[in-house]
C-alpha cells in the first residue's frame, strides 16, 4: 500500500507574531516554523497503519513551500516516514485552489492508496486544500475523521460532527482530512529515527502557483479586549479578594 | 500590588539568579531602598533553564574558586534552612592524555582551596553510570561533594522571597523602557508599570544583570561594553525504563586547544529521562526578543549522534521529548563579567561567562561590596573586570579552562 501525507510548515504557534509591514504576511524573521499539528497526526496515523500491515508499505510525505519547509518533511520522516517531495516555491500568495492543484499533479501519476491531510492549517484554518485534492483527483473524500481502519481494496472511518459521529465505509484509493491526537498522538522521534532521517532524501520539484482566486488585501491582528486583573501578590491576598469579588457578585452560594 | 517608588538608592535590572544575589546580598550588608526591576519573571529565562550546578568547572584561578566554593556553603544553608536536599556528585569525563594532566592539576589547585575533587577509576564511572559508554574513557575527575538542584527556578524564587524579607522591592512584569543619563552618572531609569503606565525612578546606582538583554540595557545607557546575547540547545529525553538510578551531573569535556567532537556533553537526570546538553557551538543572537531556537534537522541529527554514541545499548529506547533553547549572556573570551563602568560611575553589571548559577552568591557578594565600600574585600574580582577585553593593559583573569572558552558563532 501507497500512502501519501500531506503536511503543512507553518509559524509555531507558540510564537508571538507580528504583521509585516505592508499588512499581507506575518513578519517571519525571527520566527520558528514547525509542522502543522494536525498533520504531524496525519503522519502518526500512517506509520501506525504501515507499522500494523508490515514493512511493504511506503509512506511519502509532500509540502509545499519555501526550502525551509523540508525540515517539516525530516520531521515526518525522523518519526517514520520513507520519503518525501518538497515542492518548493518563494512566491507568496498561495490559496488553496492553487496549493491543490500543485499537490494533485504531485500526486497524480504515483498511484497512492491513501492520501491523508491534517483537517485544517494552524495558520489559515481554511480546511480546503485536502478537499480540493480529492476533487481534482476525483477520489472520495472524507473530513474530520478521528478513526480509521484499512482493508485490502476499503477503508472504514469514523467523521467526527458538532452532533456526533458518522461512520463511513470508503473505496480505495481515497482522501481523507485527519484531527489531531484523537485520531493518533505523534511520537517522539526515536535517535534511529532521526539518524535515519538525515540520510533519507527528499525529492525536490520546483512549482509555480498560478492565478490564485484570492488575494489578501490585510491581514489585522485582533485585541484581545478581556481584561485581566491581579488580585494581590500573595496566596492570602489573592484568595481573600477573589471571594470577596464573587461574592459581589453573587456567585457564592450559603 | 506594590507602587512602584519614584526613587531607589539602588536599582537592579533583571531577577535571574545574578540580580536576586546582589539584590539579597546587599540587604545582607545593610543597605536600603533596592529594587529589581524584572521585565517578566522571577529567574523565567537562562537561571530557570540552567543546571543548576555548583562545581568546580575550568576554575584554575583560587579566588574564583573561593567564590565558588562560598556559592556552595550559601546554597547548602538556603537548602538546610528550606529543607531541600541538592543533589550530589559532579563527574568530569576526558578522553585524551591531555585532558588527564589537566584533571590532575585542577586536582591540586582545588585541593589547596580545600575543595574535594578526585581522580577515579573508569571503573569507579561505570559503577557511578552503568549505562554510558566508558569505551573511551582515559580520565575522570569526581566531586562527591559537588552540589546541584534540580529546580534553580524554585532556589532562585526562595533566595528572592528572603531578599525581600529583608527590604528588596522586586517588581516583576516591569520592564526598563529607557535610562536617564548626564556625562558619567545615571539619574534614573524608566519602567513600564504593570498597570501600562511608563514611570521615571531616580536611583542612585544602577546594576546591570538582565542577562541575554544586558547588551541592549547597555546600550540604552550609552555604554558598549563586549556582552553578547547567546543561545545555547539541550535536548530533554522520554523516560527510560532501567533509567530509575541518580547519576551525577556528568560532563564530557574536549582539551581547550582542540575542536569540540562528539564527546563533549553534558548531561544529568531529568525526571525520569536524561537532560542532555551538547550544542557545540554557541550562537549569537542578533535580538533576544526575536529569537530562532534553531531545532531542525541538522541539530538533532548531531544531537541524536551524540547520544547514540554515549548511550549504544539505549539507542532504540531514547526518545528525544523535548528540546529547549535558552538565552544568555557571554563575553568573548568566555568568563564571566563583573564590575562597574569605566565611563558611568554608578553603573554596575554582572554576567557572561558559565556558570552563573555557581557563580552568583560570591559574585553578589564582592559586588555587593564594590557598591557599598567601594573596593573588593572578600574576593578580589578586579580581573574579571571587562575592561579585560577592551583595554590591551588590563590584566585579566589567567585562562585557566577546562573547555575552551571561545566557542561562539558570531
Amino acid at each position: 500500500m501507497k500512502i501519501a501525507v500531506c503536511i503543512k510548515w507553518i509559524p509555531d504557534t507558540a510564537e508571538k507574531l507580528e504583521l509585516r509591514e505592508d499588512k499581507k504576511w506575518i513578519a517571519a524573521a525571527g520566527i520558528d516554523f514547525t509542522m502543522n499539528r494536525v498533520d504531524q497526526c496525519a503522519v502518526e496515523k500512517a506509520i501506525r497503519i504501515k507499522e500494523a500491515r508490515g514493512d511493504e508499505d511506503e509512506i511519502v510525505v509532500f509540502s509545499l513551500g519555501p526550502s525551509e519547509a523540508s525540515e517539516g518533511i525530516k520531521m515526518a520522516m525522523a518519526m517514520g516516514a520513507d520519503c518525501g517531495v518538497l515542492l518548493t516555491t518563494d512566491e507568496e500568495g498561495w490559496d488553496a485552489n492553487c496549493t491543490a492543484e500543485a499537490l494533485a499533479s504531485a500526486l497524480e501519476s504515483r498511484d497512492f492508496d491513501l492520501i491523508l491531510f491534517g483537517h485544517e492549517s494552524g495558520d489559515m484554518s481554511n480546511c480546503q486544500t485536502g478537499l480540493r485534492v480529492a476533487h481534482r483527483l476525483n477520489l472520495p473524500c472524507v473530513s474530520r475523521i478521528r478513526d480509521l481502519e484499512i482493508f485490502e481494496e476499503s477503508a472504514s472511518c469514523k467523521r467526527e460532527t458538532e452532533a456526533g459521529l458518522e461512520i463511513y465505509k470508503v473505496k480505495l484509493p481515497a482522501v481523507f482530512t485527519t484531527l489531531g491526537a484523537v485520531l493518533a498522538t505523534p511520537r517522539y522521534p526515536s535517535l534511529r529515527g532521526i539518524m535515519g532521517a538525515k540520510k533519507k532524501e527528499i525529492e525536490e520539484i520546483k512549482v509555480n502557483k498560478g492565478t490564485p482566486q484570492l488575494e489578501i488585501i490585510e491581514l489585522e491582528k485582533i485585541t484581545n479586549e478581556r481584561k485581566g486583573e491581579i488580585l494581590g501578590d500573595d496566596k492570602k491576598s489573592a484568595v481573600s479578594n477573589l471571594m470577596k469579588k464573587l461574592s459581589e457578585k453573587g456567585l457564592l452560594k450559603g | 500590588m506594590q507602587d512602584i517608588p519614584n526613587k531607589t538608592n539602588i536599582a537592579i535590572i533583571g531577577s535571574g539568579i545574578a540580580g536576586v544575589c546582589v539584590a539579597y546580598q546587599l540587604a545582607q550588608h545593610g543597605a536600603d531602598g533596592i529594587a529589581v526591576f524584572e521585565k517578566e519573571e522571577i529567574a523565567g529565562e537562562a537561571t530557570g533553564l540552567s543546571g543548576g550546578s555548583v562545581r568546580p568547572d575550568y576554575l584554575g584561578n583560587p579566588e574564583m574558586i573561593k567564590a565558588v566554593k562560598y556559592g556552595v556553603d550559601f546554597y547548602q544553608n538556603l537548602a538546610d534552612e528550606k529543607n531541600i536536599k541538592p543533589l550530589k556528585g559532579n563527574l568530569f569525563l576526558g578522553y585524551t592524555d591531555e585532558m588527564e594532566d589537566l584533571f590532575q592539576e585542577k586536582v591540586r589547585v582545588l585541593e589547596k582551596c580545600g575543595w574535594n575533587e578526585e581522580m577515579v577509576s573508569k571503573n569507579k564511572v561505570k559503577e557511578l553510570f552503568p549505562h554510558l559508554n566508558t569505551e573511551d574513557v582515559k580520565s575522570a575527575m569526581y566531586g562527591p561533594d559537588d552540589i546541584r538542584f534540580d529546580n534553580p527556578y524554585r532556589i532562585t524564587n526562595l533566595l528572592a522571597k528572603k531578599a525581600q524579607e529583608k527590604g528588596v522591592d522586586v517588581f516583576t512584569s516591569t520592564p526598563i523602557k529607557g535610562i536617564d543619563r548626564t556625562n558619567d552618572h545615571i539619574q534614573g531609569i524608566k519602567v513600564k508599570a504593570k498597570s501600562g503606565e511608563e514611570k521615571y525612578i531616580k536611583t542612585n546606582y544602577l546594576v546591570n544583570c538582565a542577562g541575554a538583554w544586558m547588551k541592549k540595557i547597555n546600550q540604552m545607557a550609552g555604554l558598549d561594553l563586549p556582552f553578547y546575547p547567546i543561545r545555547t540547545r539541550f535536548s530533554v529525553t522520554d523516560p527510560i525504563d532501567e533509567f530509575d538510578y541518580i547519576i551525577p551531573s556528568i560532563e564530557g569535556l574536549v582539551p581547550p586547544d582542540q575542536e569540540p567532537d562528539f564527546h563533549e556533553m553534558w548531561m544529568h537526570n531529568e525526571q525520569k529521562g536524561l537532560l542532555f546538553h551538547a550544542d557545540m557551538y554557541y550562537e549569537e543572537i542578533p535580538d533576544p526578543d526575536k529569537m530562532k531556537s534553531g531545532f531542525n534537522s541538522a541539530y538533532l541529527a548531531e544531537i541524536a549522534e551524540k547520544i547514540a554514541y554515549h548511550f549504544p545499548d539505549w539507542i532504540d529506547k531514547i526518545k528525544i521529548k523535548s528540546n529547549v533553547a535558552a538565552k544568555r549572556s557571554f563575553a568573548q573570551d568566555g568568563l564571566t563579567g563583573v564590575g562597574r563602568s569605566k565611563e558611568v560611575s554608578n553603573f554596575y553589571y554582572l554576567g557572561g561567562g558559565h556558570g552563573g548559577f555557581m557563580q552568583a552568591p560570591g559574585l553578589g557578594l564582592a559586588l555587593a561590596e564594590l557598591i557599598l565600600e567601594g573596593n573588593y574585600r572578600t574576593f578580589d574580582m578586579a580581573p574579571w573586570d571587562i575592561r579585560r577585553l577592551t583595554e590591551r593593559d588590563y590584566k585579566g583573569p589567567p585562562v585557566d579552562h577546562l573547555r575552551c572558552p571561545r566557542r561562539i558563532i558570531y
